[in-house]
């Protein structure tokens, strides 16, 4: 009997778990037990095993991967409504001296055209809406610590709860973007001016419509373009966004013979330079932010991808350095 | 997980900052914890390639829901609860397809284990001993149920308190310990058996050569 209960706590024991009258309980009995204190050496090599086991590293490119996927994310849920309507602006304060770069290829007619433009094109970039993911709350609820005590299975709950969730974010990352090509071409067709700067873009946007859209900083989608000159522009895009500092981008043309792979090429550039993909707003567009005091660095490493044109002058924001390019193949 | 209070300070600040959008401090925090959630997605999946992915998607979960993260609670706490509850999910998932083809696949005849445990870049006689080591204990844990095997990672490999566990997986304390208890007492017998299987006793001597790190 004591035995049997000398091994029930003996884990306990050794973990140094149990209060003082279990703990010399046990201390007691194997002073008298040979057969306990056996099976405390060899709980004791089973223990140590098990702190033994080394912690294993990441799996080589992890990191990368990971912040590449977060900016697809980021891509979706840079801009839901209401939760976080400052996003990018708070992210580049905080980043301070940040180098916001726009790269677009193809449809370089119409970031041309822009050029001298007063308004920044860069400050219609951040008021797109996109639509809600609406599982987050439901995720948080299922991941939130929760202060209530809980039956016996809880845990079972909430991951049947999280299997749902998780499905559903699986299909909302793929499903989302389609949404917000749609609603933006669609509803805020009106609103042309304040949602193209991070309208997904199409690679071979004609001329024609590149000269209809240069009031536009980025090319839009090749979708039905209302005329733009029903728009209300300035007036509007200010009255939407009139508590948003803008944020000019550095424009620059990046020619390059094939475009193949090129945006990952610039994606990984800067993340090894400390900066991050931001995400991208089409197929053929990367929006990508680097440390301020690897602004050379990176532009270096831009000219080693393609030939490069500057379209404005280095702009110096307070802290910040922006950046707006456009790759073009030659 | 225990950190000291300026590491917590720290989250804290990088926190606030991540809820506000700021991806930076969001990657410091994927930085700060990614080798932990990895490593306890590994230990619950035992699959490295499986690791990799849904640690992955802990963090994208994360991502999406950080805006709305209860600053009250630890950073830690609650990422250890997001990578629990998405690996219990997918084993439950997978249970009923793979069920079967999982023992056979990965346990020869004389119970030798096959599962797929990342290298951890030791040298080759550390290797042998820590490889042999890892498959005895991913072999016992493979028999727990996901509740038993979660509480028994969270304590005795990561070494989680019991109140910690008791935020992570939202049971009461004393299931926790019950639970922890009976893991325990099953993971201690099934070793046991694949100790005296293999005729092995406890390895003490074998260690302490082998080790040189």
């Amino acid at each position: 009997m004591n035995c049997h209960r000398c091994k029930e706590l003996m884990w306990a024991y050794l973990s140094q778990e149990l209060d003082k009258e279990e703990a010399v309980f046990v201390a007691a009995h194997l002073k008298d037990c040979p057969d306990c204190q056996e099976e405390t050496e060899k709980l004791q090599e089973l223990m140590d095993s098990l702190s033994n086991l080394p912690e294993e590293d990441l799996p080589e490119g992890y990191h990368t991967e990971l912040i590449h996927k977060l900016a697809q994310q980021e891509k979706i849920l840079a801009f839901p409504s209401g939760k976080k309507p400052q996003y990018f602006w708070k992210q580049f304060g905080l980043i301070a001296a940040g180098v916001v770069l726009v790269v677009a290829i193809g449809g370089t007619q119409g970031i041309l055209k822009m050029r001298g433009e007063g308004n920044g094109p860069s400050e219609k970039i951040f008021v797109q809406e996109t639509t809600e993911p609406e599982d987050i709350s439901e995720i948080f609820q299922s991941a939130a610590p929760q202060e209530d005590a809980l039956p016996e299975e809880p845990v079972l709950e909430k991951s049947a709860h999280a299997g749902v969730e998780e499905g559903e974010l699986q299909k909302d990352v793929r499903a989302e973007q389609p949404k917000i090509q749609k609603k933006m071409v669609s509803e805020e067709a009106p609103q042309e001016e304040i949602t193209n700067g991070s309208s997904p873009q199409k690679e071979d946007i004609s001329q024609e419509q590149a000269q209809k859209q240069e009031k536009v900083e980025i090319s839009l989608p090749e979708a039905p373009i209302p005329d733009l000159a029903q728009a209300e522009p300035r007036d509007m895009l200010f009255a939407v966004e009139d508590t948003r500092e803008a944020l000019p981008m550095q424009q620059v043309i990046l020619t390059v013979g094939d475009t193949e792979g090129v945006l990952d090429s610039i994606g990984e550039l800067a993340i090894s330079l400390g900066g991050y993909e931001e995400f991208r707003p089409s197929a053929q567009s990367i929006r990508i932010s680097v440390p301020a005091g690897k602004r050379e660095n990176f532009m270096e490493g831009i000219k080693e991808i393609g030939e490069t044109r500057s379209l404005t002058e280095n702009i110096e924001t307070m802290d910040m350095v922006v950046f707006e390019i456009t790759v073009e193949t030659n | 997980m225990a950190k000291d209070a300026s590491a917590k300070q720290e989250d804290k600040a990088y926190i606030a900052k991540a809820k506000a959008g700021d991806m930076a401090a969001f990657e410091l925090l994927v930085q700060q914890y990614e080798k932990i959630v990895y490593n306890v997605t590994l230990r619950m999946m035992n699959h490295s390639e499986d690791a990799k992915d849904i640690s992955q998607e802990v963090w994208i979960k994360a991502y999406r829901s950080i805006a709305n993260f209860d600053e009250r609670a630890a950073f830690s706490t609650w990422i250890y609860r997001i990578a629990v509850n998405t690996c219990i999910d997918e084993m439950r998932k997978r249970k009923g397809k793979q069920s079967l083809s999982l023992d056979q696949e990965f346990q020869d005849e004389e119970g030798a284990w096959k599962h797929e445990v990342a290298d951890a870049g030791a040298t080759p006689e550390e290797c042998v001993l820590q490889q042999e080591t890892k498959n005895e204990i991913y072999q016992a844990l493979d028999k727990l149920s996901e509740q038993y095997k979660t509480v028994f990672i969270l304590r005795d490999m990561q070494g989680l308190t019991y109140e910690e566990i008791e935020e992570i997986t939202g049971l009461a304390l004393g299931t926790v310990k019950s639970r922890i208890s009976r893991a325990r007492r099953h993971i201690k017998e099934e070793i046991f058996k694949i100790w005296e299987r293999n005729g092995r006793p406890p390895r003490h001597t074998n260690r302490k050569e082998g080790s040189n790190s």
